[in-house]
C-alpha cells in the first residue's frame, strides 16, 4: 500500500522528459516474431510496466532497449538534455535475473562495475548497499546471497552510474512474499530520484503497486499503453454464494452482464455497480439469494485478462 | 582502459588461475625431479648388473637438465605447461562469463563490446606474460640445482642471463597463438570446454596435421605457415642453430604466430559484435 502510495505521488506529467522513445521494435528469431512493431516512450519521473504472458517478448524487448540485443527494424532512441546539448541518456539494466560474478563480494561486483565505468570512488557503491540494506552483507561473496539480496544487489548495480534509466526485468521473480514487498518498495524510490523507469513483470500485483503506466503486450505485440487507472476502468460486481454454479449461469443471461469468473464460492460479473439491483432481482426471481454482493473497481490483473483473452490465448 | 583495469580486478580477485599459475610451477619442478629420480634409478639398476637400457642413458638425461641444456630443456618444460595453463585459463575466462550470465552485466558498462574483447585479450596477454615468467624461473631453479647437485658444467653468467631473458621472450611468443585461439573459440562457442578443447587440439595435433596435410598435398608451405613449425623455428633460432626451413627465419615466423594470435582477436571481435547477449 506505502508503495502504491509512492507511486501515485511520482505520476509524470505528460509533458515530462522523454528518456526513452522506442519506435517500431521488431525482432525476429529465424521465423519466430518475437516483437513486432512496437512503439512506446517511458518518460522521466515514471515507472512503466510491460506486461505479458510468457514469451510475449518483455526481455526480448528489454534487451533491444539495453543493446544486448539487436533489433531487425525500429529504433531506441535514448536522448537527454545534458549541459545544454542532447547527449545519450544512460541505462542501467538488469536482464534475465541478478547475474554476478560468484567469486567476488557483493562489495566487490560493484566495484568491477564502477571500474568499468571509469569511476574509482566507491562510496556510491558504499551507499547503494546501504540504501538496499546490503550494507551487513557487502563483504559476504555473492554466492552465499540468497534470492532476495541477489535481486537487491541488481537494483544497486543498475543505479550505480546514476542513470537516466532504469531497466528491470521481472525485478520480483523467485522472491518469497517478503522478499516481493521489500523490491516493491525500492522501485518508486528509483523514479523519485528522477529516473525513467521501465519494469517487466507478470506479477502483475508489482506493476499495480509500482507502475504509472502499463505497456500489455501478446506475442510481441502492444495491446494497450495506458495509465493504469484507465486500464482498471470499469467495475465487476463481487457476490459470495453458496451455489456458484447456478448463480454464474443464471448471472450469464442477463443482458447488462459482459462475463462471469468463478473462483470458488466468489463470482466476479463483470458489468457495473448501475445494474446490482437488476442483478439481484434476476437471482431472486431465480430462487437464489447471495450471502454477499459488492461492486467494485477492476484490478489490473483483470483488466489484463480482459485485454489478453480478448485476443484469443490465456497467461502460461 | 576501463575494460582491462575491471577485467584485471576481477583476474586478480580469482583464486582458480592463480591456483592453475602455482600448478604449472610445481609441475615444472615436478618434471625435473622425476627426470632426475628416473635417472639415479636408472644408474641404480645398471650398478646393480641390469642392462644398460636403450636410447639415452641416465647420464644424458641429468645432462639435458643442466644449465648448459637450459635453452632447450628448460624453456621446452616451460612452455608446454605455460601453453597448458594459458589455454585452461583463456577459455575459463569468457566462458564463465557466458555460465554466469555476467555478459548482460558488464558489457553495457563498457564502451562497446570490442572493448570486452580487448580487454579480455590485454588480461589475457598480461596474465600468460606472468605465467611465462613463473614457468622459465621454476625451469631456471631446477637447472641450477640439478647444476650443482650434479656437477655439470656452468655457463658463464652473462650468456645464461641472456638466455633466460631471451628465451622467456620467446616462450611467450610461442604460447600467444595457443592461448588466443582458445580464446576466440570460447567466444565463438559460448562453452569454456568447447574452448578448452579446441585449444588443446591445435596445441596438441595442429603441427602434426599440417605436417600429413603438407606431404599429401605437395605443398610444404602448409606445414611452414603451422603454428607448431613457427614455434619451433622461434624457440630454436640462436645463432649459430640449423633453421630447418628455408627462408623462414625468426622475424618471419614472429609475424606469422603474430598474424595466428591478431586473427583470432578479429575474429572474436567480429563474432561478439553481432551477437545477442540474452539466453
Amino acid at each position: 500500500m506505502r508503495a502504491m502510495e509512492q507511486a501515485d505521488g511520482l505520476r509524470a506529467t505528460p509533458n515530462a522528459e522523454v528518456v526513452l522513445d522506442a519506435r517500431r521494435l521488431t525482432r525476429s528469431f529465424g521465423r519466430t516474431l518475437a516483437v513486432a512493431d512496437l512503439s512506446f516512450e517511458v518518460r522521466r519521473g515514471e515507472v512503466v510496466g510491460m506486461v505479458g504472458p510468457n514469451g510475449a517478448g518483455k526481455t526480448t524487448t528489454a534487451a533491444m532497449i539495453a543493446g544486448l540485443v539487436a533489433p531487425s527494424s525500429g529504433q531506441v532512441v535514448l536522448t537527454v538534455p545534458r549541459g545544454g546539448r542532447a547527449a545519450r541518456a544512460k541505462i542501467g539494466a538488469v536482464i534475465e535475473g541478478a547475474s554476478f560474478y560468484p567469486f567476488l563480494t557483493g562489495r566487490e561486483n560493484l566495484r568491477t562495475l564502477e571500474l568499468a565505468a571509469g569511476r574509482r570512488g566507491g562510496s556510491r557503491a558504499a551507499a547503494l548497499l546501504t540504501k538496499v540494506g546490503l550494507a551487513d552483507a557487502a563483504d559476504r561473496p555473492f554466492r552465499a546471497y540468497s534470492l532476495g539480496m541477489r535481486q537487491r544487489l541488481a537494483i544497486a548495480a543498475a543505479v550505480l552510474d546514476d542513470p537516466d534509466l532504469v531497466i528491470l526485468d521481472e525485478p520480483t521473480n523467485g522472491l518469497d512474499p517478503a522478499g516481493q514487498r521489500e523490491i516493491r518498495a525500492l522501485i518508486p524510490g528509483l523514479a523519485a530520484e528522477g529516473r525513467a523507469v521501465l519494469v517487466t513483470s507478470h506479477q502483475l500485483a508489482d506493476v499495480q503497486d509500482v507502475c504509472t503506466r502499463v505497456l500489455v503486450i501478446k506475442a510481441g505485440r502492444a495491446l494497450a499503453f495506458a495509465p493504469i487507472a484507465e486500464l482498471r476502468q470499469g467495475e465487476v460486481v463481487e457476490i459470495q454464494t453458496a451455489d456458484p454454479a447456478r448463480t454464474a449461469a443464471v448471472a450469464r443471461e442477463a443482458p447488462f452482464v459482459r462475463g462471469v469468473t468463478v473462483r470458488g464460492t466468489t463470482l466476479l460479473v463483470d458489468t457495473g455497480r448501475e445494474h446490482v439491483a437488476a442483478l439481484l432481482r434476476l437471482l431472486a426471481a431465480n430462487g437464489l439469494f447471495p450471502d454477499a454482493i459488492a461492486p467494485r473497481r477492476r484490478t489490473l490483473e483483470e483488466a489484463f485478462f480482459a485485454l489478453t483473452e480478448a485476443s484469443g490465448e490465456r497467461v502460461a | 582502459m576501463n575494460a582491462v583495469r575491471a577485467e584485471w580486478y576481477r583476474l586478480w580477485r580469482r583464486r582458480s588461475p592463480w591456483g592453475l599459475l602455482m600448478a604449472s610451477v610445481a609441475c615444472v619442478f615436478g618434471y625435473y625431479v622425476l627426470t632426475w629420480a628416473s635417472a639415479a634409478a636408472a644408474s641404480l639398476a645398471v650398478s646393480r648388473g641390469a642392462p644398460q637400457p636403450a636410447g639415452p642413458g641416465p647420464g644424458a638425461l641429468v645432462d639435458a637438465l643442466g644449465l648448459a641444456r637450459f635453452g632447450t630443456t628448460g624453456l621446452d618444460v616451460a612452455a608446454s605447461l605455460a601453453t597448458l595453463a594459458l589455454i585452461a585459463v583463456a577459455s575459463s575466462l569468457v566462458g564463465s562469463e557466458y555460465g554466469w550470465g555476467t555478459l548482460r552485466l558488464i558489457v553495457p558498462r563498457l564502451g562497446g563490446r570490442a572493448a570486452f574483447v580487448a580487454a579480455k585479450f590485454a588480461v589475457l596477454a598480461a596474465f600468460a606474460s606472468l605465467t611465462v615468467a613463473a614457468c622459465v624461473e621454476a625451469a631456471l631453479l631446477a637447472s641450477v640445482l640439478v647444476t650443482f647437485v650434479a656437477d655439470l658444467p656452468r655457463p658463464a653468467a652473462a650468456a645464461l642471463a641472456t638466455a633466460v631473458v631471451v628465451g622467456a621472450l620467446r616462450t611467450l611468443v610461442a604460447v600467444a597463438p595457443y592461448a588466443a585461439i582458445a580464446l576466440a573459440a570460447t567466444f565463438l562457442s559460448r562453452s569454456t570446454a568447447v574452448g578448452f578443447a579446441i585449444g588443446l587440439a591445435v596445441f596438441l595435433l595442429e603441427g602434426v596435421a599440417t605436417a600429413i596435410a603438407g606431404a599429401l598435398l605437395g605443398v610444404p608451405l602448409v606445414a611452414d605457415l603451422g603454428i607448431a613449425r613457427n614455434v619451433h623455428v622461434v624457440m630454436r633460432a640462436t645463432p649459430g642453430d640449423d633453421v630447418r626451413i628455408p627462408g623462414f627465419d625468426a622475424p618471419l615466423a614472429l609475424a606469422i604466430l603474430a598474424a595466428y594470435a591478431c586473427g583470432a582477436l578479429f575474429l572474436a571481435i567480429s563474432v561478439f559484435r553481432r551477437r545477442d547477449l540474452v539466453a
